[in-house]
């Protein structure tokens, strides 16, 4: 839309750039709470941003159903983008999706509602994708595997009672959903093993 | 690297890679926790190591500078030949300074230098399930691990303070990940446990047999398991390298002669190797 040709809306060198984001993705897990670099040359398609096609693009095909917050379901440019280079299917129920996109961080609330992972597998559980407007270091701080120190860390806009909501996310350990926050040409993520405290 | 392919970049095709990459992030995710993921055939036999080479082989990119060490060598055959194999299908530049790598994949031991932030250590692990020899069953360790339910596993270490007088497991000295967790650390000496807790670099193991991956996140609490009144005890033969005057690195017994003679050695060859150019040769 808008005169960008989604057929050619991807990846130049699909290696080395699905590479690139993928150790960007692997860095904010592994080193989570603050802002990275994620690389992305790509045009938006619809609501959705670069940063979330291109990780769309790195981690998600055929083998992993792909949930759409409401404000992306109803793009059908994206559905087609999504049909056309990563053939992952679009699911409904959001208990089968391996990953969950949102345009906006208000959209996430109840995190339950995703798969939480089974006690013997609790890696089957939904990533979130989600695009925020910012990153600020004041909301809540963070502590757990990844963190030399308690971190502050926050996005905006901020979901209301998003302190409380991965107070349970976190609570179900090791069952629970991880969250990737993209931000123009940065990612920053939560890992289900973090704990919050509010600020 | 433009001679080369641009697919089947490190041998693995991009599906695969993809599949890798996201069971990698989930390990990430549930630190000590055995991810499943689809194991791949690779140009090599299970004992050298494909679950390393697979997680190496996802994370690869082309700015990296990689290490492999075997038994705290570069040198060994199984060493040479991944560096080799990564060196072909990836071109990427290959180190056997510790503090030069971007990625490091070991076979047996962690280095002596300490690592850091911008570097990943890649283990190769032939059994990763800890409670395997105690149980047997996948769906029952499976269980165990989801019930934190451990008490076989502190069994085992008793009875072996009951028999020895000591815990006399030296390898694959059993730790617990970020309190939740138990997990094998593969076999390294236990020696080389402490250097897992609170390590600033991302640590992943890879079981290609078996089929799982894990991993410790950077500064993530690992705790060797052990009893109030026996301790964890970091074991090393004491005495200095023959060649550095090392009394702090691991050492390993070498026959020098064939009356016999027996020397001890760093088994880190590079730490080794450093230590003797800041020194000088030993007389
Ligand atoms: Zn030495």
């Amino acid at each position: 839309m808008e005169g960008v040709d989604q057929l050619s809306n991807s990846f130049l060198k699909p290696v080395g750039d699905s590479h690139e984001v993928f150790r960007a993705a692997m860095n904010a897990l592994a080193y989570p709470a603050q802002p990275r670099v994620l690389p992305s040359d790509l045009s938006p398609c619809g609501p959705m941003a670069p940063g979330s096609l291109a990780l769309l693009l790195t981690l998600a095909d055929h083998d992993t159903p792909v949930w759409l917050a409401s404000s992306l379901a109803t793009s059908e440019s994206l559905r087609k983008f999504i049909a056309f280079h990563c053939g992952a299917p679009v699911v409904d129920d959001p208990t089968l999706a391996a990953f969950a996109f949102f345009s906006s961080p208000l959209e996430l609330a109840p995190l339950a509602r995703f798969a939480q992972g089974d006690p013997d597998y609790p890696d089957r559980s939904t990533t979130l994708i989600v695009q925020v407007e910012a990153f600020d270091d004041c909301a809540w701080r963070f502590s757990g595997p990844g963190l030399s120190s308690p971190r502050s860390f926050g996005v905006s806009p901020a979901p209301k009672g998003f302190a409380d909501m991965w107070t349970a996310n976190h609570a179900g350990f090791p069952l629970g959903v991880d969250l990737l926050f993209v931000c123009g040409k940065e990612i920053a993520a939560l890992p289900r093993s973090l704990r919050i405290s509010e600020i | 690297m433009s001679d080369l392919p641009e697919y089947n970049f490190a041998y693995l095709d991009e599906q695969t890679k993809r599949m890798i990459r996201r069971a990698i992030l989930k390990a990430i995710a549930i630190p000590g926790y055995q991810t499943p993921f689809a194991s791949r055939e690779m140009p090599m036999p299970y004992g050298w190591g494909t679950g390393g080479v697979q997680v190496t082989a996802a994370i690869l990119g082309t700015d990296d500078v990689l290490k492999v060490i075997d038994q705290g060598s570069d040198d060994t055959t199984n060493a040479v030949s991944i560096r080799k194999f990564f060196a072909r299908t990836a071109g990427v530049r290959t180190t056997t300074r510790t503090p030069e790598a971007t990625i490091i994949q070991t076979r047996h031991r962690i280095p002596e230098t300490a690592l850091g932030e911008h570097q990943v250590i890649v283990y190769q692990v032939p059994i990763p399930e800890p409670l395997r020899f105690l149980e047997p069953r996948e769906t029952e360790t499976r269980r165990m691990h989801a019930l934190e339910d451990y008490g076989v596993m502190h069994v085992k270490l008793y009875e072996d303070i009951a028999q020895h007088g000591h815990i006399a497991t030296a390898y694959a000295y059993p730790v617990k990940v970020d309190e939740r967790y138990v997990m094998d650390p593969s076999p390294t000496p236990k020696f080389d446990n402490p250097k897992m807790n609170q390590c600033p670099a991302l640590q992943l193991f890879g079981a290609g047999r078996e089929k799982r991956i894990y991993a410790i996140p950077p500064y993530t609490r690992v705790v060797s398991l052990d009893f109030e009144d026996h301790p964890f005890e970091r074991t090393r033969i004491s005495g200095a390298c023959s060649l550095c005057n090392s009394t702090k690195a691991f050492l390993d017994e070498v026959i020098t002669d064939d009356q016999g003679g027996r020397a001890f050695m760093c088994s880190d060859t590079d730490y080794c190797e450093q230590a003797r150019s800041r020194i000088g040769p030993l007389s």
